[in-house]
């Protein structure tokens, strides 16, 4: 009988602690993995995924609800910039293109855009990736031309059940009870392919149709009159270095336009961290909760070593006195102790796994953010090292006791 | 060629800033593949000698030479790994690993010795004490008798030199006693083992050629008037 099948042996002769203790450490484990993974995750998605936006023009405000609002398609725009401003800023040098928006619809939750066309045909979502009416990419139809067409991202087609022909009456404004927009028919003649970006989650209408809606009697010159028309922002495109980094010039570019009052420019990459410095404490408390659970795993593992070592005090005497030296049965009580805290920490991996799975699911549904949970984090890279260590760690007590367990103490024969 | 030799071996512990000689033997040996019967009261030492024989205990002055080996010069895990070649032990109680099968527990007591377990040579060593219907009993779902059997079988798996036997019928009845003793001397003759017995049970020592009243051999006892 080799040592690995006595280890083996004692883990089954208590099942029930033996059980515990690695259900106890999964748990630890699993939350670990997920809070660690969903925290990364959000961090990747909010800082370094730019989403094809190197920056947006914006109305004055915060620059984080802008960037929510034109990027993440959440919360509102702080207000309006005038298209004569826009059109200024497309001409420095700097600025390769842009997109102009008007956000401030929605409908059945999902926000309506007017858009110029060539976010559907030009804009990169990614780098080097543009939207894809093709079947083969989820996506039908065709981008809208003017009038009252309209194209559907993804996520909006799979949840409200489009189909190409549909039409449907926008909403004025983003909350529930606004008025409807009940003239409007508004056609869907695309659905977007999947992108996996914020950007699967909305509808987009023709920018000029936005003007002449039902109700926009105020604003209807606008599509035709550029010295009054207004937009809420605009996607901007920046002349890039040789190699693809980002043009230091932006800085003179967004100090140049923060100085006027017509609008700002704000930069997604440099926003977002800011939001993490608000919802910190949440996401540390979090962590450091996950924290406490695996400690608290590791004192139960500790626990359940030492009161199976107490049971199994005769055993190891046995075993001594068949000629199993000190160091075996020191390592046989600390391999004991790796091994739950590696069935923990595999069992943890599927759990934590899972429910990344899960959560990233829903937050893919709910937000259009790329979530995969396929994604490996730190605590998946780290794991099986600092497993080890623990059970090392959790183990050397009750392995010190083994160590010293006297043969003639814990059993003596009648004589 | 002497299996045991024992030369001005002592045991004696500290008691309240004192010395208490526990075990005094001027002089003795075991010859190879004899089979002794030593006896005694409860108390006397005996068992304190058979530790020290099989490398539990290390005596506090003297010489003990055992299987050609001087087992006073040897550290504990020396001793131990001496053990695991060497000697084969058999307690009067709790001498099998209670969540093993019968075979189990033989392969366990070849576990630490040199030569790999062999699934073969238990299920034979436990055929030729009559339990190969029992290889995968538990200890809690065998008599005593028979557990006794299994110890004897696992003495035997790792081929030692020299089996030591303590008390081994002490919790068994004469007529399984007897059975026990015959199955225990005539497995230690087939594999050309020593076989050294320690007893208070008249039939016990009875069955053996060679006994040594233990009270003539450890002279502690005699100094202290302790008699049986």
């Amino acid at each position: 009988m080799s040592l690995w099948r006595i280890i083996l042996k004692s883990l089954r002769q208590h099942w029930l602690s033996t059980g515990m203790a690695v259900f106890s450490i999964a748990l630890g484990v699993a939350l670990l993995v997920s809070v660690v993974s969903l925290r990364e995750q959000a961090h990747h998605n909010f800082t370094q995924v730019g989403l094809g936006v190197d920056a947006v023009l914006g109305p004055k405000g915060s620059p984080l609800q802008i960037v929510l609002n034109a990027v993440y398609h959440l919360e509102e725009m702080p207000g309006k910039i005038k298209w004569t401003y826009y059109q200024k800023v497309l001409k420095d040098p700097l600025v390769v293109e842009g997109i102009p928006f008007c956000t401030g619809h929605s409908y059945a939750g999902f926000r309506v855009n007017a858009i110029d066309g060539r976010f559907l045909t030009d804009f990169e979502y990614m780098p080097d990736k543009h939207f894809s009416f093709r079947p083969e990419d989820g996506g039908q139809g065709r981008p809208f031309g003017a009038g009252e067409e309209a194209v559907a991202g993804w996520e909006v087609a799979k949840e409200l059940g489009l189909r190409l022909g549909n039409s449907f009456n926008p909403v004025c404004g983003v909350k529930a009870g606004d008025p409807v927009h009940y003239k409007n028919n508004i056609r869907f003649v695309g659905i977007l392919g999947r992108t996996g970006t914020p950007h699967d989650r909305a509808i987009y209408i023709p920018l000029t149709t936005f003007y002449t809606l039902e109700g926009h009697e105020a604003v209807a010159r606008m599509a035709v009159d550029e010295e009054h028309r207004e937009i809420s922002g605009a996607y901007l495109k920046i002349r890039r270095l040789p190699g693809g980094a980002m043009n230091p010039g932006i800085m003179d570019l967004k100090y140049n336009v923060n100085q006027s009052p017509e609008a700002q420019i704000v930069v997604p990459n440099e926003v977002l961290p800011s939001l993490f410095s608000i919802i910190g404490w949440v996401d540390n408390t979090l962590l450091a909760i996950a924290m406490l659970v695996t400690l608290l795993s590791a004192l139960f593992l500790l626990v359940s070593l030492l009161s199976a070592l107490r049971e199994r005090r005769r055993d190891l005497a046995l075993m001594r006195s068949l000629g199993a030296t000190r160091r075996t049965v020191f390592g046989l009580v600390l391999s004991e102790s790796v091994v739950m805290a590696m069935l923990g920490g595999m069992l943890g991996l599927v759990m934590g796994h899972t429910i990344v799975a899960v959560g990233a699911y829903f937050i893919r549904v709910e937000t259009g953010l790329r979530f995969s949970e396929m994604y490996l984090s730190w605590a998946d890279v780290f794991l099986f090292p600092a497993i080890v260590a623990l059970g090392l760690a959790v183990g050397a007590m009750p392995a010190i006791q083994a160590y010293r367990t006297g043969v003639l103490k814990n059993l003596v024969p009648v004589s | 060629m002497a299996i045991i030799e024992l030369s001005d071996l002592k045991v004696w512990y500290m008691l309240e800033g004192e010395p208490l000689t526990i075990l005094d033997i001027p002089a003795w040996q075991v010859e190879g593949g004899d089979q002794v019967a030593l006896f005694g009261p409860s108390g006397c030492g005996k068992s304190t000698l058979l530790h020290i024989i099989a490398g539990l205990l290390a005596p506090s002055e003297g010489a003990a030479r055992v299987c050609g080996r001087e087992l006073t010069s040897m550290g504990e895990a020396e001793r131990d790994r001496f053990r695991a070649r060497h000697i084969g032990y058999i307690f009067q109680n709790f001498n099998l690993l209670q969540g093993y099968t019968a075979l189990e527990n033989v392969l366990v007591g070849m576990t630490f010795s040199p030569e790999a377990p062999n699934r073969g040579l238990a299920e034979a060593l436990l055929a030729e004490v009559g339990l190969a219907h029992r290889l995968k009993h538990y200890p809690s779902q065998m008599s005593i008798g028979e557990q006794q059997r299994v110890a004897i079988a696992r003495a035997l798996a790792k081929k030692p030199e020299l089996i030591l036997a303590d008390e081994p019928t002490g919790s068994l009845d004469p007529v399984h006693s007897s059975g026990v003793v015959a199955s225990l001397r005539a497995a230690c003759r087939k594999h050309g083992c020593s076989l050294l017995v320690v007893s208070h049970e008249k039939d016990v020592i009875s069955a053996f050629d060679r006994q040594v009243p233990f009270l003539e051999l450890n002279r502690a006892f005699a100094w202290k008037g302790v008699h049986a």
